[in-house]
């Protein structure tokens, strides 16, 4: 690790470059910023937990393993929910992408048989 | 790659690494500790006993004092446990739950089966307070569920980390060193680049270690509940129901037998839930042998359930063989990944430089974030501007070298606390969280760089000195330790004085600067 520079370098900002909110947001007011926010922990949980409601009835599995490897990837989709809740412009536009597919998936799920005992 | 996305990439790490490195950079600091959490145990229990291996006859004895014990004592928990001695352990170590749901712990010896003295116990949670600080800050499930949501960021950090990092390859091959912020990058990058696999592998191995907690969705909406799920899962008979009916319980040692025998290893110990009742359970635990682990990642010791009144045998996790099907498998894999039970010290050790490189990740980016700030004074939050990077200085102080400080402060509290305390390792654990919360109020009182090597320095003083207060405390001497072949101990201490030098030259040298630079980060 290297020591404290107070630093005579100029800001070198190709990085972590500037403060403002995703989505070109130039002086987006925090209400904004906070349902988008919202949208990808909320939005983005709901959207994962839905993938794995649907692949758990149609992995062809033993109840409990399809349930199991239903599971285990739906931590990938949370996590890319939660990228591309950020890279979209449109808020509105997030909500709707993360809740539509959730809720198609998990109306779907809900259709299909349950695999395991009652 | 559009630059928007990019710009948008850029702002969530900032944001997202800021607020979740925080919690992050104790996670990982105590989950690199946590590695090593047996040798830690060893250094903070009690002198090791040089006790001679139990004999069957022996160790079937041992259970029928400890029954006896826990009869007269503990008749109405919950649940009994039984640990036998072995590892170094040289007593019977009874657990169960009082009248008010509080831990009890209680050591025999195991040949007379007379109660051993508090004192001679040092009773500690030892190396398993990282653990649980790596896993659930000390808090339950609400901190379960904190520290994977601080995961998911971890992982989205990660990712967008890689997208912001334009020349990935070319970059990994630059390190400019005293050369300010440039000089942190350089190191932010390398770190991040370098451990890349092992920090995507251990985060999302993390998640599925407590994938039925964080994602239950599926499991909730196919079985009746997790306990018929894991039945089926496992492909074994449900657990006994509490009958609500008293029956007495066969004589333990006859099941520690027939277990032992089951299991064709010695057992390590025995849970006994709902003792007395009629459905009550009885589940033998298999030793761990030298050899296991080195041929296989998922390592399985073994588990014999009886039911407690009957005798009856309900299943057998035969040591050494897999459990279920293909999607358990992998699970299991997954999570000994995490918790490297495989390969012995070396993978450890891998494990224990990789942690702390993250650890160093996490430290370098929220560094990066105030000294940015420093420099160019964007008016991001208006008017109090100024006092909420302040703030976060404070709060970046207190998360890196503020819980580092409490790490090792662990380990004298641990010294210092007379044994015979009430609670000991409750007290352990709020005087560890004490030194944390001070190292806040310190860092908002003390200008940022002087509050930065003030906390370093005195942790390096605590990590040298640790030796030091071991042998006044306890008369055992490092040299000696080595000499008679103790790894574990002799290992926890040289490991102090070697974090303790690096901490030290990183603490000079911040000292060097704020004394060479007038203060000139001073941010009042």
């Amino acid at each position: 690790m290297q020591t404290v520079n107070d630093g005579m370098t100029t800001p070198s900002s190709r990085q972590l470059q500037s403060p403002a909110p995703a989505g070109r947001g130039r002086g987006l007011p925090y209400g904004s910023l906070l349902s988008r926010i919202a949208a990808a922990i909320l939005g983005g949980y709901l959207l994962a937990a839905a993938s794995s409601l649907l692949l758990a009835r149609l992995l062809p599995l033993a109840p409990a393993e399809a349930v199991l490897a239903a599971t285990l990837p739906s931590f990938a989709i949370y996590v890319g929910a939660v990228l591309w809740a950020f890279a979209v412009t449109d808020v509105g536009r997030v909500w709707r992408g993360l809740l539509q597919p959730a809720l198609a998936m998990a109306v779907v799920a809900c259709l299909l048989p349950s695999v395991g005992a009652p | 790659m559009k630059e928007g996305f990019r710009h948008s990439m850029a702002w969530l790490h900032t944001w997202g690494g800021l607020l979740f490195g925080w919690l992050l950079f104790a996670v990982f600091i105590t989950g690199s500790l946590g590695v090593f959490d047996e040798a830690i145990s060893r250094w903070m229990g009690p002198p090791a006993q040089a006790t001679a291996a139990l004999s069957s006859e022996q160790r079937m004895e041992a259970v029928r004092l400890a029954t006896r014990h826990l009869e007269q004592t503990a008749a109405h928990s919950p649940f009994w446990g039984i640990r036998l001695p072995g590892e170094g352990e040289g007593s019977l170590r009874l657990a169960w739950r009082d009248g008010v749901g509080q831990l009890r712990i209680d050591h025999l010896d195991p040949l007379s089966g007379t109660p051993l003295p508090a004192t001679a116990q040092r009773e500690s949670d030892g190396g398993h307070h990282f653990v649980h600080m790596h896993f659930q800050l000390q808090a339950g499930t609400f901190g379960i569920w904190l520290v994977g949501l601080a995961t998911v960021a971890l992982l989205v950090a990660l990712i967008s980390g890689v997208v912001v990092h334009k020349r990935i390859f070319k970059d990994f091959f630059t390190f400019r060193p005293a050369k300010g912020q440039r000089s942190w990058l350089d190191g932010h990058n390398a770190a991040g680049v370098l451990t890349l696999p092992f920090q995507l592998m251990i985060a999302y191995s993390g998640l599925v270690v407590f994938y039925d907690t964080y994602m239950p969705a599926a499991i909730a909406a196919n079985f009746h509940d997790v306990d018929h799920y894991e039945q089926a899962l496992l492909e074994r008979p449900g657990r006994p129901a509490r009958q609500g009916v008293a029956a007495p319980l066969l004589p333990l040692e006859c099941l520690l037998a027939v277990g032992e025998t089951r299991l064709g290893r010695e057992a390590r110990f025995l849970v006994l839930s709902a003792p007395g009742d009629a459905g009550a359970l009885v589940r033998i635990f298999g030793r761990p042998l030298a050899e296991d682990g080195q041929q296989e990642l998922v390592v399985n010791s073994g588990v014999a359930a009886f039911k407690g009144a009957t005798g009856e045998a309900l299943w057998l996790e035969e040591p050494g063989l897999a459990q279920g099907g293909g999607a358990l498998l992998t699970q299991q894999v997954m999570v000994a990944l995490h918790f490297v039970r495989f390969g012995g010290y070396p993978l450890k050790w891998l494990y224990f430089v990789s942690g702390l490189v993250g650890a160093v990740l996490i430290a370098t980016g929220l560094v990066l974030f105030s000294l940015k700030r420093r420099k160019r004074q964007t008016p991001e939050f208006g008017a109090a501007t100024a006092s909420i990077h302040r703030l976060i200085e404070a709060l970046n102080v207190a998360a890196v070298a503020g819980i580092s400080l409490a790490c090792i402060a662990f380990f004298w509290i641990n010294r210092l606390l007379p044994t015979a305390l009430e609670q000991r390792a409750e007290w352990e654990i709020s005087l560890f969280f004490a030194v944390w919360a001070l190292s806040l109020p310190h860092a908002l009182l003390r200008p940022p760089l002087r509050a930065w090597w003030e906390q370093l320095g005195l942790a390096a003083l605590l990590c040298l000195t640790l030796p030091l207060i071991n042998a006044i405390t306890t008369g055992d001497q490092l040299l000696a330790a080595l000499a008679r072949g103790d790894g574990a101990r002799a290992g926890v201490e040289l490991v102090a004085v070697a974090i303790g030098l690096l901490l030290a030259w990183l603490a000079w040298q911040l000292r060097r600067r704020q004394r060479l630079a007038m203060e000139p980060l001073e941010v009042h």
